[in-house]
């Protein structure tokens, strides 16, 4: 049952994340007042990437890479509660295992580029991760005083704990954290201004450099998941406690929102970005721990 | 298989490798004015993630080698779109001591669009009519890049050092 | 004033293997490795047959178990390469000596053998070709030394006993007195910042064989005798409790950020160890059960990584003579199990699931959240968080990009290689079972009581959550081998030579290599340079001159002329004279 359970949740975010994926083009579309790719062009995306002949290879670690991204987002994706009442799967999660595990991926995708041996791919690793430093930290800051107060890690009961009324929900309780953390979720899309990794005018596509075919494709199918899951990270902390398909349409309204920014934003520099992290964001997060004490 | 070509046909990455005036082609097929991405078209940074290679006007010596050397790089199935008269004919460079007068020669072209310049709507109408080959697995250019590879080197050996840029 | 016998026999027993290596290594090599290796397996194996006989409870257990793991692989490391004669002797003293200070519950036999395993050790590092960590290395541990001389002066003369326990018969202040003084020389030992000067270098400057052994073991001694002190000390530690645990927290973020910006993979693994240990210190600081125990797991856990990752380095090093960073590249093409090895130990040491870095972690994690300081908290986060980039900066800059030395290299050689098999099965297995370490220590941490916390061979059980690191562990692979499906059914590939790469088109010559090493995290180095311009080094230097400055007004007085020394002389008779009469004489 579980078995089932866990491949029917990872199947359906992973056509909801291309779903998304194809959406968020379409937005992108309209604020550019074009008419778009159809919704479902990330499918197809997909499925000729998969069609591909023998994609290039640049050894076993390269090809691995994307094997260990794609299978560390879906490890990832079992331990964060989907919706309400455990009404498709999930582990009892706690946020440690949650917030390790999600750095399996970006390590998978940083072994495979590394081995790439492109000096493109490299940089773009070492700017993913020099972000990391920002957007890892803020996002935790914002979340203590959530688990200071409702004194549990487990992801489960913090969502269950904000249902009932509005004013139960964290995102109104906390809204410094709430505004912290969005920041922070942005980044870990890697939505402009914060998409320095990728940068495909600057180091053309950073760590996807060397990827083709079907690596590309995981690749995609790693998107796709990390999308839920970054959003869900956020959903499940501030505005947990609604059942799956709220859930689902909370996440898809955050990744709409950072995508809009996204469209209309410039790229930082790194360690603009990295500085930026430490002001504003972090002193949002902050001033929410002092008043919570206080 | 029709599965396969359905979704190649629909899904094309485009990588430009714009040289010439032809590049000044792109910006307002891309924008909101003519908007390819209707069609799936999308541009890509690296020859990897490509599927079609647009060459957007002449192509001198210089050129033709990284041309080369980023078409052997893409992965298969690739395709080729020459764009503009000076990949048919040399265009109006067809006299020049350095350009090269047939792409066809040193690379298989699936589509040629011609003109000096062709317009948005051309481009569009040759992606349109890749689409269609390669629905019907007409635009085997690649298959006949490796098929007859030979002949091709030939004809790259008589202008250019191949064996240092080429890569397949 | 009794020396524990058992300490000594074991003691005794190291020495004796040592001086047989010594005596085989001189007559041949290979009769030196062979020796090595047989005469190192049979005093382990001997010590360990007595101490089954006369079996210890506890963390004193868990330490044994851990320092001869470490023990047999960094003997696996010495005699898998050209290693000196004399080394040989030295490594064996000072295992021997760790173990005894292990064994031995009386201050007379620890300082002892703190003091007989910092000789050792010192001997070794000048030994070899680079001598400025040997005496760093002395200078620091020779200080922690005297302050433990003065620990044992200060408790004998308060109760008159020697044994551990004597602590208990102080009065509160003295108490927080002799706790102070013995954390500072554990802290000392573990490379606690500000005290951590020595550690890059003298890791640096030491046989690869015996920086193994100093990072998985000899800093065990530290992690030992702090929890000895915490325990010892009980409830009272906690007035003084959360000052170490800022320690080691400042230890974990400072060293962690130097650990970024090394261009050497031992320094920068020297770096990472500090780092890792300051989580040890923030466990012992914060002293409740829950935090002690996450701290001694994650100093079993660090045993077990650091060592792994210094003993691929030395691997490396025996290979390709170089461990500058900026040199190595692409070596996963020729020593593919070793590249393994570094995976894991870097996995472990980012504290991903399902090593043994993770369920350690976790516990701090816990104990730090329940203790509720967000500063402590949320810096040690940053802590892990660069511990995630330190890691990848060395897998990446030995084993991945373009293969950047001119021959070819072989993998490690077969000791080595059974060395890290050594290491990954502990690191994987306890990953998924914390709990078998965890009974060990179950006794002596119960004395501390909150918060409740109880565990099973694989599920931890905190106020905050219950955690099944089996089930991580199972999902982690089963997602693994349903990815491995996704990517084996969509096709084959076809596989390149690195020069055949993205450049933009452009043909590289075959001699130039592109590979993005050098200066990794430059946006770092920029970024912080405010917090990394101020270093402890810095105020050391000061320090050694302003020492010097004095020293130099003192050597004036040797001017040379006899006429001054006789100035000196009257100089010095007036002042007895003074001193004497109490008043200035009357000399007419």
């Amino acid at each position: 049952m579980f078995v089932v359970k866990a491949i029917l949740t990872a199947i359906l975010v992973i056509i909801l994340g291309l779903l998304y994926g194809g959406i968020a083009r379409k937005v992108t579309a309209r604020v550019h007042r074009r008419y778009g790719p159809p919704f479902y062009q990330n499918f197809i995306d997909v499925l000729k990437l998969f069609s591909k002949r023998l994609p290039t290879s640049h050894g076993v670690m390269f090809e691995l890479g994307p094997v260990m991204a794609f299978g560390g987002m879906l490890v990832s994706l079992m331990f964060l509660p989907v919706g309400r009442g455990n009404p498709l799967f999930t582990f009892e999660g706690d946020l440690f295992v949650l917030l390790y595990l999600i750095v399996v991926a970006p390590l998978g995708l940083a072994l495979g580029a590394g081995q790439a041996s492109n000096p493109n791919a490299t940089i773009g690793i070492a700017r993913g991760l020099t972000l990391m430093i920002g957007y890892e930290f803020v996002f935790f800051v914002s979340v203590l005083p959530i688990i200071k107060d409702m004194h549990t890690v487990n992801l489960f009961r913090i969502a269950m704990a904000q249902s009932g009324s509005l004013s139960s929900l964290n995102a109104v309780r906390y809204p410094f954290s709430f505004a912290a953390a969005l920041i922070s979720m942005h980044a870990m899309l890697g939505e402009k201004p914060f998409d320095q990794t990728v940068a495909p005018h600057e180091i053309a596509s950073g760590p996807m450099v060397e990827y083709g075919g079907k690596f590309l494709g995981l690749l995609q199918l790693y998107h796709a998941i990390a999308i839920i899951v970054e959003t869900g990270l956020v959903v499940t902390f501030f505005l947990g406690g609604f059942s799956m398909p709220v859930f689902f349409l909370l996440t898809f309204v955050l990744f709409i929102m950072a995508v809009i920014v996204n469209t209309v934003m410039p790229r930082f520099r790194i360690f603009q970005a990295v500085q930026f992290f430490f002001l504003l964001p972090l002193v949002l997060a902050v001033i929410n721990i002092i008043i919570n004490a206080g | 298989m029709a599965i396969k070509q359905w979704a190649q046909g629909r899904s094309l990455w485009l990588m430009h490798f714009c040289t010439g005036c032809g590049a000044v082609e792109l910006p307002p097929t891309m924008t909101s004015r003519f908007d390819m991405e209707r069609f799936g078209i999308a541009p890509m940074a690296t020859p990897r993630q490509a599927d079609v290679l647009l060459v957007t006007g002449y192509l001198t010596v210089k050129t033709l080698k990284r041309v080369i050397r980023s078409y052997e790089q893409m992965i298969d199935p690739k395709y080729v779109i020459g764009f503009g008269s000076c990949t048919v004919n040399g265009g109006m460079y067809y006299d020049s001591y350095n350009v090269i007068n047939h792409l066809d020669l040193y690379i298989p072209v699936d589509v040629y669009v011609a003109g000096c310049m062709p317009r948005p709507e051309a481009i569009i109408d040759a992606f349109l009519k890749l689409r269609q080959m390669i629905v019907n697995g007409e635009a085997d250019g690649w298959k006949k890049y490796r098929e007859n590879l030979e002949w091709y080197r030939k004809n790259q050996r008589k202008i250019l050092d191949v064996d240092k840029w080429g890569l397949l | 004033m009794m020396v524990n016998q058992g300490s000594i026999l074991i003691f005794t027993t190291f020495i004796l293997a040592g001086l047989l290596t010594y005596f085989l290594a001189r007559v041949s090599k290979m009769s030196g490795r062979i020796g090595g290796a047989l005469t190192g397996l049979f005093s382990i194996i001997f010590v360990y047959l007595f101490f089954h006989i006369y079996s210890l409870p506890g963390v004193q257990n868990l330490m044994f178990l851990l320092i001869g793991l470490v023990y047999v692989s960094s003997l696996f490391l010495l005699v898998s390469k050209e290693t000196p004669p004399i080394q040989y002797l030295l490594f064996s003293g000072a295992a021997g000596s760790t173990f005894a200070f292990i064994n031995g519950l009386d201050f007379i036999t620890a300082f002892i053998f703190l003091e007989l395993s910092t000789v050792f050790v010192f001997l070794s590092i000048v030994s070899g070709d680079r001598k400025k960590g040997g005496f760093l290395y002395l200078l620091f541990n020779g200080t922690g030394g005297l302050l433990f001389l003065y620990l044992l002066y200060f408790i004998y003369m308060k109760t008159g006993r020697f044994d551990y326990s004597a602590i208990a018969f102080l009065k509160p202040d003295e108490k927080i007195l002799a706790l102070t003084i013995g954390f500072l020389t554990f802290a000392i030992k573990m490379g606690t910042m500000p005290f951590h000067i020595w550690q890059p270098y003298a890791y640096r400057d030491a046989d690869n064989g015996i920086t193994v052994f100093l990072s998985g073991a000899i800093s065990k001694i530290g992690v030992f005798g702090a929890f000895l002190m915490v325990f010892l000390q009980g409830s009272s530690f906690r007035i003084s409790g959360n000052v170490y645990a800022y320690l080691g927290v400042i230890t974990a973020v400072l060293a962690g950020l130097y650990a970024l910006l090394q261009e050497d993979a031992k320094r920068l693994l020297a770096y990472s160890s500090l780092s890792q240990l300051g989580y040890v210190v923030i466990g012992l600081g914060l002293a409740n059960s829950l935090s002690i125990s996450g701290a001694i797991l994650h100093a079993v856990s660090h045993g077990i990584f650091e060592s792994l990752l210094f003993l691929v380095v030395g691997a490396v090093y025996i290979r390709t003579k170089t461990t500058d960073l900026n040199k190595l590249g692409g070596l996963i093409t020729y020593m593919p199990i070793s590249f393994i090895a570094l995976l894991f130990g870097i996995i472990a040491t980012s504290g991903i699931p399902p090593t043994i870095g993770f369920p350690s972690k976790w516990m701090l994690y816990h104990a730090l959240v329940i203790n509720g300081d967000p500063v402590l908290l949320s810096l040690t986060f940053l802590a892990s968080i660069l511990a995630f980039l330190y890691s990848f900066r060395l897998v990446y800059s030995i084993f991945l990009g373009p293969y950047t030395l001119k021959e070819k290299v072989g993998e490690a050689p077969f000791p080595a290689l059974a060395g890290m098999v050594f290491f990954l099965l502990p690191l994987l297995i306890l990953g998924l079972f914390p709990g078998l370490v965890l009974k060990f220590i179950e006794l002596p941490v119960v004395r501390f009581g909150l918060p409740d916390f109880s565990f099973t061979p694989a599920t931890l059980k905190t106020p905050l959550a219950t955690v099944n690191f089996l089930t991580v562990g199972v999902v982690f692979i089963a997602w693994f081998v349903v990815a491995i499906l996704v990517y084996a059914f969509a096709g084959r590939s076809r596989w390149l030579p690195v020069k055949n790469n993205y450049t933009a088109a452009e043909a590289i010559e075959d001699e130039r290599i592109l590979h993005y090493t050098g200066d990794f995290y430059r946006f770092i180095r920029r970024d912080m340079n405010f917090l990394l311009r101020h270093s402890i080094q810095r105020f050391y230097r000061r320090l050694f001159n302003l020492f010097g400055v004095i020293g130099d007004g003192i050597s004036r007085i040797y001017t040379g002329d006899v006429r001054t020394y006789v100035y000196f002389i009257l100089l010095f008779i007036l002042i007895v004279l003074f001193k004497i009469k109490g008043g200035f004489p009357c000399l007419w």
